[in-house]
């Protein structure tokens, strides 16, 4: 078991550097110059060349890229060209609203999305199963940005139920501001995983235990929880599971139009000011968590599964 | 089943939000003025502020040495931390200033205790000293300080010393205690400023953001992060920042007795602005600014009461006003105010004149590709419509003019440019004696404009018109940092820019035009004319006189004549405020003025 | 699945690949499938509108003038039927245009993406050892990325050297949308591998390209063409985002650059362009979707 974990592990080591090569060479190979950024205006020749100096812009590409994995392995991402700050203070700030908004709704959407899914599964191939279906399709056909407009305007404004933009630090303030963009963070997944859930449940009931179970009297509602949801609890649990790094962006689009603090709009005012430091930390971040829930789940599967051999 | 009744739970608690809308315990019976902030702000380090923003936030806690009178039009300086205005010399070279005595920084963690008078975490007197160090900070590069520009070249020794500085290596530290000829502390509370030649918008800078007093100690004891721990003289004090969200502000409760101004421009004191004359400042709590990436949240966020003021977006302003830009009547029955700030603003599209085609300027250019390219740029300023793009983006609120002074300065013009669009004719003709009938011959002309806003349709619109008389162009968006790096490697044909007055003098659009301030300076056009730069050096160095208005006009007409820049507007800030706001008069030029403002209680 | 390949005189296996597709039982239920059907018709009138655009029949005109500027939907000329957008320009005629640049950005890119990722796919499933190490961890890499992070990273990056508009999309969405056919090929080409037919060409001596093109390739197309129609909507839907950003279309309109131009328009009650693009892109986005289901549907050998 151990073996296997240390295996996977280190199997992680070449992805992690292929990720810290990939966003090395977008950034600073061809993604510009950050001192003009920097300089402000009337900026002169001196002025950009003492800030590529500070930064470390005017060394050679390699020794930029050692200095680079040298961050990423001491987990010092250096500091933010736009604000000077360490780039971990900028991160640490900022993960806490985006988890707040995308937690609540991966959970909710995968509640509701598994709910609707066994209904969908129990009556497969009749009228309400084609509605279902049906209705989370066109769900998943419009865009994401036209729920935001549409919901800030309609429930936010018209109807006055949301608070319509902002945030609030305390705990128990935050969730008035957060409480409709986790809403639309829901209505954007749940067609998918609605789709995905059906057709895993769909499987499970086709199998013979199932069957069994039915023949032997017991309960639509026991069969269903019984029979059907424990045995479709791996492929849940992975889904779930390898959504779980993605929390931590949490929405740029959302972010940006409801004012929420988060990685999200972080991301996004990182782009526009080419604040590189900022983008590349979140990038790797985000890859090794990805790579870490990868690992994780194999394991958990191996355990749950005894058919998975730990070799 | 468990799942329903814990969905059943979650909808109550979403639900629930509904009723928790009562304003936050700390804001209740309490003075809060809400405001907008159209893009982030990305410092509280005055040697670095970079935006409108930048500036709005940090003129609520930093001060400067001048401020401009609230309720005087055409803007009047006046002393802020200053006791009186200063004593100029014959010679329009030295100044001598005195400092308001017993004013205090706030108090901050940075202050260490000095032995018998403060305890540590109080703040301490502002005293001259302060004044000369803040200004040094813009001279050391690790402050990346963003307007050294408005100093170069002009105090005498502080180039040399800047440059001493930057040369020093990058573990020396700066040199606080050297004595710079120019800045000179006489006194606890008086200082003098030798410049090398004359300076009239001297007192003008001085009153800019980025020259605000900061205390030297704080600065150094928080480092990279003093850009987010503000410690200033200014009447509020920073409570807290949530960045990309809001920022907090209550009210410095040592600020020093400052009043309500008693005297006003007859058209304001019409509007009722003195009622409050004579009375303490600041009269409110605090002030919370939020952050909008977007119009539509901004908007609506005013419309449920939630920002007590803001500007209008240019889509919503057919919403709130009439065609004669009077307001509509369901506004006015809410109480609602508005007033239409015209901005010292120059949107413009400008060529690059090293471009061989469109700009002639390039070295080694002839006179006659000189001439021929400037025919073209005549003939596009011809075919370019600003008034369509004037109604379909901005509903008509912007103010066309010609040249590069926007209204409100000497040397603005209005109209009369020989050159002003649509003359599809004239621009025709043009392009034939320029040797290109039609745009035959011509090559695509390239527009790149800032990524954002309404950018990509205002091309596309530019786009069209200019087909009109066959001259081909594409749009080219990009972000600021890449359209700054096209700008320095002279990659840009033609750009759209806007430029915001720093302070009001026509003398800060003109610089754009000088030669020596060609890329990476400010002067994106790259225009090196030794006629105009011969002018402007013999401007810069007047003080406000007829004299040099006309110079002024001189070299605004070589602009004009030239078509560097094109479709000069000047947009107008539709600000509006709800019924709880008094005393409400917005500038742009600069932000101190949140103090006079009042709101009812919550 | 491999229905009697004898039947025919084709000497292109290609051809004959996709002769026997159309013969065979998935073929056969797809056909039957009448939603799934009613879908293919509504995507290729959507086709027929992206190619009368494209032929210059319609749409040419997408930046004229045709009213007042937020004209109201209805009037007396086709064109106001849709109303007009700030600059009294026709919504109709730019819904239709950006139907070809909806295929446009979906076709060229679901291309690159399978072209490419099926190529990679065979080819690491096929050569094994170093080789498939190699894709693996390229693969492996990409999909850690955050999918959006790396799309504007890239368009950034691509549009400093290649300043043509649609192209970044292309080079965008191409190189990060491989991964999944890529996946799905070197997993069914890794079985394929072992197939009796594929040893007999081995032990016929053909060459290895000759192998992979004409015997591995052409049997994992039913994989290859459910990865297309789902990449296809892919496309469609991230170019929205990309265009919100700024970085997506550029000089013509598309649904995403119509969505993000009228984002701030409903507070005005001009709802025609938002709803327009919307309702535009919900029609062929939903078909794509559906016929895609049906297609597994039809090709899932549990079904048969």
């Amino acid at each position: 078991m151990w073996a296997f974990i240390l295996r996977r592990l280190l199997g992680g080591i070449p992805i992690i550097l292929g990720v810290t090569l990939i966003t090395f060479l977008l950034l600073n190979v061809v993604g510009g110059d950050p001192a003009l950024q920097m300089a402000g205006k009337n900026a002169t020749e001196e002025d950009l060349a003492a800030l590529r100096a500070e930064y470390g812009l005017d060394k050679p590409l390699v020794s930029q890229y050692v200095d680079y994995l040298k961050q990423t392995v001491t987990f010092d991402f250096g500091k933010s060209y736009k604000t000077k700050e360490p780039v971990v203070d900028i991160l640490k700030q900022r993960v806490g609203p985006s988890i707040s908004l995308t937690l609540p709704a991966l959970i909710a959407t995968t509640l509701l999305a598994i709910a609707i899914g066994l209904i969908a599964a129990a009556f497969r191939q009749r009228a309400l199963d084609r509605g279902l279906m049906a209705l989370a399709v066109t769900g998943m056909s419009i865009s994401f940005l036209v729920y935001i407009v549409v919901g800030q305007y309609l429930l936010a404004f018209q109807l006055r139920a949301f608070q319509i933009h902002g945030y609030a630090s305390g705990w128990g303030e935050r969730w008035q501001y957060l409480s409709l963009p986790i809403i639309v963070l829901i209505v954007v997944g749940l067609g998918y995983d609605t789709r995905f859930y059906r057709s895993v449940l769909v499987e499970e009931i086709g199998r013979d235990h199932v069957t069994t179970a039915v023949a032997k009297g017991a309960g639509p509602t026991r069969v269903l929880t019984r029979h059907v949801l424990r045995n479709a609890l791996i492929p849940i649990v992975t889904r779930v599971m390898i959504s779980l790094p993605f929390l931590v962006t949490g929405s740029l689009l959302l972010e940006s139009f409801f004012g929420i603090p988060g990685l999200g709009a972080q991301l996004l005012e990182a782009i526009e000011s080419a604040d590189f430091p900022v983008i590349r930390a979140l990038t790797l971040l985000i890859s090794v968590l990805f790579v870490l829930t990868t690992i994780l789940n194999d394991v958990l599967y191996a355990v749950v599964d005894p058919r998975v051999r730990l070799e | 089943m468990r799942s329903w009744s814990l969905l059943v739970w979650v909808a109550l608690a979403l639900l629930c939000v509904n009723g928790c809308k009562s304003p936050p315990k700390w804001e209740q019976g309490k003075r809060y003025f809400h405001f907008s902030a159209r893009a982030k702000v990305g410092t509280f380090d005055p040697v670095r502020n970079s935006s409108t923003y930048d500036n709005l936030a940090q003129a609520q806690v930093y001060e400067t040495l001048f401020e401009y009178e609230y309720l005087v039009r055409p803007f009047e300086l006046k002393p802020l931390l200053l006791a009186k205005m200063p004593e100029v010399s014959e010679d329009s070279l030295h100044y001598k200033f005195e400092l308001k005595h017993g004013v205090l920084f706030q108090d901050d963690p940075c202050f260490p205790e000095d032995k018998g008078k403060r305890p540590a975490g109080v703040g301490r007197e502002v005293v001259a000293q302060d004044v000369i160090w803040s200004l040094m900070r813009m001279a050391d590069r690790a402050n990346s300080p963003t307007g050294w520009w408005l100093y170069r070249d002009r105090i005498k020794g502080f180039d040399a010393f800047k440059e001493r500085m930057d040369k020093r290596a990058s573990n020396a530290p700066f040199e606080w205690n050297t004595k710079i000829e120019g800045l000179k502390v006489s006194g606890r509370y008086s200082f003098e400023i030798q410049l090398t030649r004359p300076y009239p918008q001297l007192l003008n800078v001085l009153a800019m953001g980025t020259t605000a007093v900061v205390p030297r100690e704080c600065a150094e004891h928080y480092g990279d992060q003093f850009a987010a721990h503000p410690v200033g003289t200014g009447a509020f004090k920073l409570d807290e920042w949530v960045r990309g969200s809001f920022l907090k502000f209550s009210k410095n409760p040592k600020y020093r007795e400052e009043f309500y101004p008693t005297k006003a421009s007859p058209e304001l004191e019409q509007r009722g602005l003195l009622a409050a004359a004579g009375k303490r400042i600041p009269f409110l709590d605090g002030v919370v600014i939020h952050v909008f990436e977007q119009d539509q949240p901004m908007w609506l966020k005013f419309r449920v009461g939630d920002l007590d003021a803001t500007q209008t977006p240019a889509e919503y302003t057919e919403l709130v006003f009439n065609t004669d830009k009077s307001m509509r009547a369901t506004f006015v029955q809410e109480g609602v105010g508005y007033y239409h700030l015209p901005l010292l603003d120059f949107i413009y599209r400008g060529f690059n004149m090293e471009d061989p085609v469109f700009g002639g300027m390039q070295p080694g250019a002839t006179k006659a590709q000189t001439e021929r390219a400037r025919k073209v740029r005549q003939a596009i300023s011809l075919a370019l419509d600003t008034r369509e793009l004037n109604h379909a983006f901005y509903n008509d609120n912007n103010v066309l003019y010609d040249g590069p002074i926007p209204p409100g300065l000497a040397g603005h013009k209005r109209e009369g440019s020989p050159y002003r669009g649509p003359n599809l004719e004239r621009a025709k003709q043009l392009l034939i004696e320029a040797g290109y009938p039609e745009g035959k011959g011509l090559p695509v002309l390239t527009l790149d404009t800032n990524r954002g806003g309404n950018s990509d349709e205002q091309g596309e619109m530019v786009t069209r018109q200019l087909a009109k008389i066959g001259v081909k162009m594409e749009v080219r968006q990009s972000s600021f940092p890449e359209l700054q790096d096209k700008m320095r490697r002279k990659k840009s044909q033609f750009f759209g820019l806007a430029w915001g007055a720093d302070y009001p003098d026509a003398e800060n659009f003109l610089q754009l035009f000088y030669g020596p301030n060609k890329t990476p300076g400010s002067n994106k056009f790259n225009y090196d004319n030794p006629k105009y730069n011969e002018l402007f050096e013999k401007a810069r160095v007047l003080p406000p006189s007829p004299e040099r208005d006309a110079l002024y006009a001189e070299l605004r007409d070589i602009i004009i004549e030239d078509c560097v820049a094109i479709g000069s507007m000047a947009r107008t800030r539709d600000y509006v405020w709800n019924k709880r706001v008094h005393n409400f008069n917005p500038s742009e030029v600069w932000d101190n003025w949140f103090k006079y403002l009042d709101v009812d209680p919550l | 699945m491999t229905t009697a390949a004898a039947t025919t005189d084709t000497t292109n296996p290609v051809v004959r690949r996709l002769q026997d597709i159309w013969r065979s039982r998935p073929s056969l239920k797809l056909r039957r499938d009448r939603f799934a059907m009613v879908c293919l018709v509504v995507i290729s009138l959507y086709m027929l509108i992206a190619l009368m655009v494209a032929l210059g029949i319609i749409g040419g005109d997408f930046a004229d003038r045709v009213g007042t500027n937020y004209q109201s939907p209805g009037g007396e000329s086709w064109k106001l039927w849709l109303g007009t957008d700030r600059q009294g320009r026709s919504i109709i005629v730019r819904m239709l245009y950006s139907t070809k640049v909806a295929f446009n950005v979906g076709f060229v890119s679901a291309l690159i993406g399978s072209v490419v990722g099926s190529l990679l796919g065979a080819i690491a499933g096929y050569f094994g050892k170093t080789t498939d190490t190699v894709v693996v961890w390229l693969y492996s890499t990409i999909q850690s990325i955050p999918n959006l992070l790396l799309l504007i990273a890239l368009s950034y990056a691509v549009s400093r050297w290649l300043d043509r508009g649609l192209i970044v999309v292309y080079v965008a969405f191409g190189a990060t949308f491989w991964v999944g056919p890529c996946r799905v090929v070197r997993g069914e080409v890794l079985k394929l591998r072992e197939s009796d037919y594929v040893q007999a060409a081995r032990a016929m001596g053909y060459s290895h390209a000759r192998i992979l093109l004409l015997h591995v390739l052409p049997n994992t197309l039913h994989l290859v063409l459910v990865y297309f129609a789902l990449l296809f909507v892919a496309a469609i839907k991230s170019e929205v985002i990309l265009s919100y950003l700024g970085l997506g279309v550029q000089g013509e309109p598309s649904w995403g650059v119509m969505i993000n131009q009228s984002r701030a328009e409903l507070i005005n009650g001009y709802y025609w362009q938002i709803g327009a693009a919307t309702v535009a892109m919900l029609g062929l986005v939903l078909c794509f979707n559906v016929f895609a289901d049906a297609l597994q549907d039809a090709l899932d050998p549990k079904s048969l």
